[in-house]
C-alpha cells in the first residue's frame, strides 16, 4: 500500500482531525455573545434619542448583525473545509458531491518503457501509478485509457464508471515492441475527449494524465541525435501538435507523470545485415551486427552473441564508447537449404526489447536465374557470366528460353529474370512480371535490335500516353510502371564509352582504382536513349555513357527491383545498316562483374519481404494448382500464440498477409502451398526509441504540468499529486470574498442612517 | 462681591479675569428696582441726576460728568432716573441628566452649568444689577430672589453648592410656573441640557416671552452627547428613570446623531421664533470663551 499523498497545502493540519476546526466556526457567535455579556456600562442622559434611533433601525441593524455574524462564521468554515478537503476526499467524505471527473490516462506504450532499472519496469510502474489514481478516485468518476504507441490505440475509448472494469483492461495491456507516435496519439486523445464531453455532459471536469518516461524520441522526435527511420518528425511546440495541445488544454487539465530516469544507460543492436545478396548451401556468408551505445558511459566487454536458428554459434566481447556504434561480423555457412534466422543478441542490459535483432534468410541449394532471349544467343554471354560452370555444383543455375516460351513459365520459381533483346511482351506476360515484382523478384532487361520501344513502353506502363487506359491497370498499384525508364529513340551510331559516374553506385564501385579492368574502354556503338520516369522514387543511374545518356538504370518496383540496360547483352544485336554489333561489351572484361553486380542488386527484394519492422505486415504470394482460396496458414508469433490466416485471391494472385506484428521476434508460417514447409519472418524494432534521452522540461508545452514520480530505484512511488476534483481553491476564494464582504458590512454597520 | 476675588470652585479667577470689561446688558426694557444701565419702562419719576459710577470702557460718553473729571481727573458717569437696573433670573437645571460627564470632558454638565451661572451672577452683580437664581428639575428646588447686593453672590453660590440632582427634567410646567411668579421683566437665563419635550420647552419659553422677559437659552451639552463616539457594545444606563439600552453604538451612531440634530434644529428654530438667544454650550470648551463670545456678539 503506498503512503497517502503528501500535504497539498503548506499549512495543512496533518490529518482529518483538522475538520474538528469546524468548531472554530462558532467563534464569531461566541465572541458576539461574549461581547454582549461583557459590555461597557455608562450612564447616559440622551437615552430618548438612542431609543428613537433604535426603534427606527432595529430591523435593519439586526439584519446587518446577522449578516456580519454569518459572514464571519462562513469564512472560518470555508477555510477549514478548504484545508481539510484533500483528506476528506481520500476517505470519501467529499463535500463537493456534485462534481464528477473524467480521467483519461495516456499510457506511454513505447518500448523504452520496458526499461527495468529495478525489480519493476517503467511500464509496470506507470500501470501501478494509474491504479493508485484509480483507487483514489470517487464513485461517479469516469475513466478512459489511450495507449501512446505506434500506432496509438484507445484501449478504453468509451468512459467506464467501473473501476474494476477499467483496471482489468489496464492489467491486460502488454508493452508493444514499438515506438510512440505522439501526434497520432494526441489526435485520438482529442477525439475521445470530445466524444466523452458530448456523450457525458454530466461530467463536470476532465483531466488527462500522461504517464510516460518523456523520451525525447517520442516527445520531440525531430531533436533526437539518433533517428534512422522516423518518417514525420514533429515538434512538440510547433505545428499541429501545438494546436492540439491548446485545444486539449481548453477542454481538460493536462498532467504529466514522469516515470523516466534522467541518465538511463542503454545499448541496442540497431541492425543485422549480410553483405551477400543471396545465400546458398555450402557458401560462406558474412553477417554483420551494429551495436550502439546510447548511454553517456562507455561499455566495456559488452557480450554479443550470434545465434542461428536460435542456437548460439559464437560469442564476442566488444568495447563501445559512449554514444558510439560498433560493428561485429561473423561468418557462417549453411548446410541445409530452407528458411533460416540469424540473430545477434546482447548480454545484460536494462532494456530487453532492443537487445536482439533477427535476420531471416532463405538458403537455397542453387540460385535460379531465367534468361529470356528474343533471338538466338541473346542471353548466351549473360548465362556464361552467371554460371561459367553449368554443372550442378554451381551456385547459380541458369535456364534460357525463347521469348515465345515465356508465357508458359512460372517465373516465381526463379530468383531473377533476364529479359534479353525482347521484341514485345503480351499482357499475360506483363501481368506475370507485375506479380513477380510484387513477390520481390528481380527483372534485368537488356535491350537490343529487336526491341520496339513503343510496344515495350506501352506494355510495361512506362508510356504516359497509354498507361491510364491500360486494360491491365486494375488498381493504383497496377498503375505503377514496371520500368523505371521510358525507352527512347535509338542513339546514332558512334563509338561510345561508359562513364562510371565517379563509381558511386555499388555495382560500379569494384572498378574504382581498376581503370584497366576494361569498364572505361568498353565500346558501345548503338543504344536506346533512356528517359527516367519522373514520378518514380529511388531511381538510380548506376552507369552512364559518355554522351550523357544513362547506360544502366535501377529502381525498386513493387517489392522487387528492375534494372534496364540501354544496350545489348550479346553480340547478336546488330545494326540493320552496317551489320555491326551494338556493342562488344559481352566479351569485354567488364561484362561479367557488372552482370553479377546486377544480379546481386536486384534479387534482395525477396529477403526484404521476410524482414519487416514492427507494425508492418508480412505475407507471401503463392501460386500453383494446389493453392486454393481459403487454405489456411498458421502463423506462430514470438510469444507462442498461433494465428490462422486464410489465402485470399487478390489481383489474380493467391496471397496471405499477417498484420499482428506488434512484437519483435521471429514469426513462423506453416501451410499454404507446401503444408509441411516452414517459412520464417523476422520482425525487428525501429531502434530510434532506444535512445533513452529525455525531453527537456523547457521543450514541453506550457500547458502541461509535470510531476516527477521516480526519485530513486528503491523508493516507493510518491504520488505527490492526486487530482480528484479540488474545490479548496474555490473555497479559499469564497472566504476571501467573504472577508471583503465582512469589511464592507462592518463599514456599512457604522453608517446606518435612519 | 463684584470687584473682589471670590475663592470658590465655581468661580475660576482665570475665567473671571478674561471676563473683565464684559457686561450683560438687556436688549429690551427691563423693570429694575433702581437706577442702572438699562432702560426703564417708567417715565417722569426723575430725570435728575441720581448718582455717579465709574466709567467703564464702552460707556456712552454723553453721560460723562466732565465737571467731576475736571476736579478729580477721574471719569465718572452720571446716572439718571430713566436708567434702571437689570434683573437677571438664572434658571439652573439640576436634574439627573445634568450629572452626565463624557469621557473627554473635564466637568459634568451640572458642574459646568454651575460655573456658568456663578460667572454670570458675578458679571451681573459686578455691573450693579440684580440677579436671581432658580434651581429646578421636575419642580422648583430653590428660588433666590433678585438682589444687587454684592454679598448676594455668596448666597447664590451656597445654594448651588447644595444642589443634589435627583429628579427628572420637566421644564414646561416649571417655566409656566416661573413665568407667573417672576413679575418684573428681566433677562431669563436658562442653563440646561433641555432633555425634555421640545414642544413643552418652547411653550414655557413662549410664556416667558409673553411676560416680556428677554430669554437667553444656554444649552449645555457634553461632547459625547453631540458626537456619540462609542465603538463597543455598551449598556447605556438611562438617567431620569429612562430605560437602559444595550446596543452596538457603531450601528446606531448615524441614526442617533440624526435624531439629536433634529432635536437641536427644532430647539433652535423655536428659540428663533420666540426671539430668544440660543447658545450652544459644549462642556469641553473653556467657559470664558463661551461667555465672551456670546457677550461680545450680544453687544
Amino acid at each position: 500500500m503506498l503512503p497517502l499523498p503528501l500535504p497539498l497545502l503548506a499549512f495543512g493540519f496533518g490529518h482529518l482531525a483538522m475538520l474538528g476546526w469546524l468548531v472554530a466556526a462558532a467563534a464569531p457567535l461566541i465572541i458576539h455573545l461574549w461581547s454582549r455579556r461583557h459590555h461597557l456600562e455608562i450612564p447616559w442622559a440622551a437615552v430618548e434619542f438612542l431609543v428613537a434611533a433604535l426603534e427606527k433601525n432595529a430591523r435593519r441593524v439586526q439584519l446587518l448583525q446577522w449578516l456580519l455574524l454569518a459572514a464571519r462564521t462562513l469564512v472560518i468554515i470555508l477555510v477549514v473545509l478548504a484545508v481539510a478537503e484533500p483528506y476528506a476526499e481520500r476517505l470519501g467524505l467529499s463535500y463537493a458531491p456534485s462534481v464528477r471527473t473524467h480521467r483519461m490516462f495516456v499510457l506511454d506504450g513505447s518500448y523504452s518503457m520496458g526499461y527495468r532499472p529495478a525489480d519493476m519496469s517503467l511500464f509496470s510502474r506507470a500501470k501501478h501509478l494509474i491504479r493508485e489514481i484509480i483507487d483514489g478516485s470517487r464513485q461517479g468518476d469516469a475513466f478512459t485509457l489511450v495507449l501512446l504507441g505506434d500506432p496509438p490505440r484507445a484501449i478504453v475509448g468509451h468512459p467506464t464508471f467501473s473501476k474494476n472494469d477499467f483496471l482489468a483492461e489496464l492489467d491486460g495491456i502488454t508493452l508493444p515492441d514499438a515506438g510512440g507516435d505522439l501526434a497520432a496519439t494526441l489526435r485520438i486523445v482529442l477525439d475521445v475527449l470530445k466524444q466523452v464531453r458530448s456523450e457525458q455532459p454530466a461530467l463536470d471536469r476532465h483531466e488527462i494524465y500522461f504517464v510516460t518516461d518523456l523520451g525525447r524520441t517520442t516527445w520531440q522526435p525531430n531533436a533526437g541525435s539518433f533517428s534512422n527511420t522516423l518518417d514525420s518528425p514533429t515538434s512538440l511546440s510547433t505545428g499541429m501538435n501545438q494546436s492540439t495541445w491548446e485545444q486539449l488544454a481548453k477542454l481538460a487539465e493536462l498532467i504529466v507523470f514522469d516515470v523516466g530516469l534522467d541518465d538511463a544507460q542503454n545499448t541496442a543492436v540497431t541492425s543485422m545485415t549480410t553483405s551477400e545478396s543471396f545465400s546458398v548451401v555450402g557458401r560462406d556468408g558474412v553477417y554483420e551486427a551494429a551495436v550502439r551505445n546510447f548511454g553517456s558511459q562507455p561499455k566495456t566487454k559488452c557480450l554479443v552473441q550470434f545465434l542461428v536458428d536460435n542456437m548460439p554459434i559464437e560469442d564476442r566481447r566488444i568495447d563501445i564508447p559512449a554514444g558510439s556504434e560498433a560493428t561485429v561480423r561473423f561468418v557462417h555457412r549453411f548446410n541445409e537449404p530452407g528458411s533460416h534466422v540469424i540473430a545477434a543478441r546482447l548480454g545484460n542490459d536494462l532494456l530487453d526489447a532492443d537487445d536482439t535483432r533477427w535476420l531471416a534468410i532463405s538458403v537455397q541449394q542453387q540460385l535460379r536465374v531465367l534468361c529470356v532471349e528474343g533471338k538466338h544467343n541473346a542471353a548466351r554471354y549473360i548465362a556464361n557470366a552467371l554460371a561459367p560452370d553449368p554443372s550442378s555444383l554451381s551456385m547459380i543455375r541458369v535456364e534460357t528460353i525463347h521469348e515465345s516460351e515465356f508465357v508458359e513459365f512460372e517465373i516465381k520459381n526463379f530468383d531473377c529474370v533476364f529479359l534479353c533483346n525482347i521484341e514485345q511482351l503480351t499482357p499475360g506476360e506483363i501481368e506475370e512480371i507485375g506479380q513477380y515484382l510484387q513477390q520481390g523478384g528481380g527483372i534485368i532487361m537488356f535491350l537490343g535490335d529487336l526491341v520496339i520501344p513503343e510496344r515495350i513502353n506501352r506494355a510495361m506502363g512506362s508510356d504516359p500516353n497509354t498507361h491510364a487506359s491500360s486494360p491491365s491497370a486494375r488498381n493504383d498499384s497496377d498503375r505503377i510502371p514496371l520500368l523505371p525508364v521510358s525507352i527512347g529513340e535509338l542513339a546514332p551510331e558512334s563509338q561510345y564509352h561508359f562513364d562510371p559516374l565517379e563509381y558511386r553506385h555499388p555495382i560500379i564501385q569494384p572498378f574504382r582504382g581498376h581503370e584497366a579492368a576494361g569498364l572505361l574502354s568498353t565500346p558501345v556503338y548503338r543504344y536506346f536513349r533512356l528517359e527516367i520516369q519522373p514520378n518514380m522514387p529511388q531511381v538510380e543511374v548506376a552507369l552512364a555513357l559518355d554522351s550523357g545518356d544513362p547506360a544502366i538504370v535501377i529502381a525498386p518496383v513493387h517489392q522487387g527491383h528492375v534494372a534496364v540496360i540501354a544496350t545489348a547483352g550479346s553480340l547478336a544485336s546488330v545494326d540493320s545498316q552496317t551489320k555491326n554489333p551494338w556493342t562488344v561489351w559481352p566479351v569485354w572484361p567488364s561484362f561479367l562483374p557488372i552482370v553479377r553486380g546486377l544480379l546481386d542488386h536486384t534479387i534482395g527484394g525477396r529477403r526484404d519481404l521476410h524482414n519487416v519492422r514492427v507494425g508492418q505486415p508480412f505475407g507471401e504470394v503463392l501460386s500453383g494448382s494446389n493453392v486454393v482460396q481459403g487454405d489456411k496458414v498458421e502463423v506462430t508469433r514470438p510469444d507462442g500464440t498461433t494465428h490462422v490466416v486464410r489465402l485470399r485471391n487478390g489481383a489474380g494472385q493467391m496471397r496471405w498477409i499477417f498484420e499482428e506484428t506488434d512484437r519483435a521476434g521471429v514469426y513462423q508460417a506453416i501451410g499454404g502451398a507446401s503444408p509441411d514447409a516452414r517459412t520464417q519472418f523476422a520482425v525487428n524494432l525501429d531502434t530510434s526509441e532506444s535512445d533513452l534521452a529525455k525531453v527537456m522540461g523547457s521543450d514541453l508545452p506550457s500547458q502541461l504540468t509535470v510531476h516527477k514520480t521516480w526519485m530513486g530505484f528503491d523508493e516507493p512511488i510518491p504520488i505527490s499529486v492526486m487530482r480528484p476534483y479540488h474545490i479548496h481553491r474555490r473555497l479559499i476564494y469564497l472566504a476571501i470574498l467573504l472577508l471583503f464582504l465582512e469589511s464592507y458590512l462592518g463599514w456599512k454597520f457604522g453608517k446606518v442612517v435612519a | 462681591m463684584p470687584g473682589e476675588r471670590t475663592a470658590h470652585r465655581f468661580l475660576d479667577p482665570a475665567v473671571l479675569a478674561k471676563l473683565q470689561g464684559l457686561e450683560l446688558r438687556a436688549r429690551r426694557i427691563v423693570e429694575g428696582y433702581f437706577a442702572g444701565l438699562h432702560r426703564s419702562p417708567f417715565h417722569g419719576f426723575s430725570v435728575e441726576f441720581a448718582e455717579h459710577r465709574d466709567y467703564a470702557p464702552g460707556d456712552d460718553l454723553r453721560y460723562v460728568d466732565w465737571k467731576v473729571f475736571g476736579k478729580t481727573d477721574r471719569i465718572y458717569l452720571k446716572q439718571f432716573e430713566e436708567e434702571t437696573n437689570l434683573i437677571c433670573y438664572l434658571l439652573l437645571d439640576v436634574s439627573q441628566s445634568m450629572q452626565y460627564r463624557g469621557p473627554e470632558s473635564p466637568l459634568s454638565k451640572l458642574e459646568y452649568a454651575q460655573c456658568l451661572a456663578a460667572s454670570l451672577a458675578y458679571l451681573v452683580l459686578r455691573q450693579q444689577d440684580s440677579v436671581a437664581l432658580v434651581t429646578f428639575d421636575d419642580s422648583i428646588r430653590q428660588l433666590i430672589s433678585p438682589r444687587g447686593n454684592p454679598t448676594h453672590l455668596k448666597d447664590l453660590l451656597a445654594v448651588m453648592e447644595e444642589v443634589a440632582p435627583t429628579g427628572k427634567t420637566r421644564t414646561g410646567p416649571i417655566f409656566h410656573d416661573l413665568a407667573e411668579r417672576l413679575k418684573q421683566r428681566g433677562i431669563i437665563v436658562i442653563i440646561s441640557d433641555l432633555f425634555d419635550d421640545v414642544d413643552s420647552v418652547l411653550a414655557g419659553l413662549k410664556h416667558f416671552r409673553h411676560r416680556r422677559h428677554e430669554i437667553i437659552l444656554l444649552h449645555v451639552l457634553d461632547r459625547a452627547e453631540r458626537e456619540f463616539p462609542f465603538d463597543r457594545v455598551t449598556l447605556f444606563r438611562g438617567l431620569e428613570q429612562l430605560p437602559d439600552v444595550l446596543t452596538d453604538p457603531r450601528s446606531l451612531r448615524k441614526a442617533y446623531l440624526a435624531e439629536f440634530e433634529a432635536y437641536q434644529r427644532r430647539l433652535q428654530a423655536g428659540c428663533r421664533a420666540q426671539g430668544a438667544d440660543y447658545v450652544l454650550v459644549p462642556t469641553d470648551r473653556p467657559l470664558d470663551m463661551v461667555l465672551s463670545a456670546y457677550l461680545n456678539r450680544r453687544k
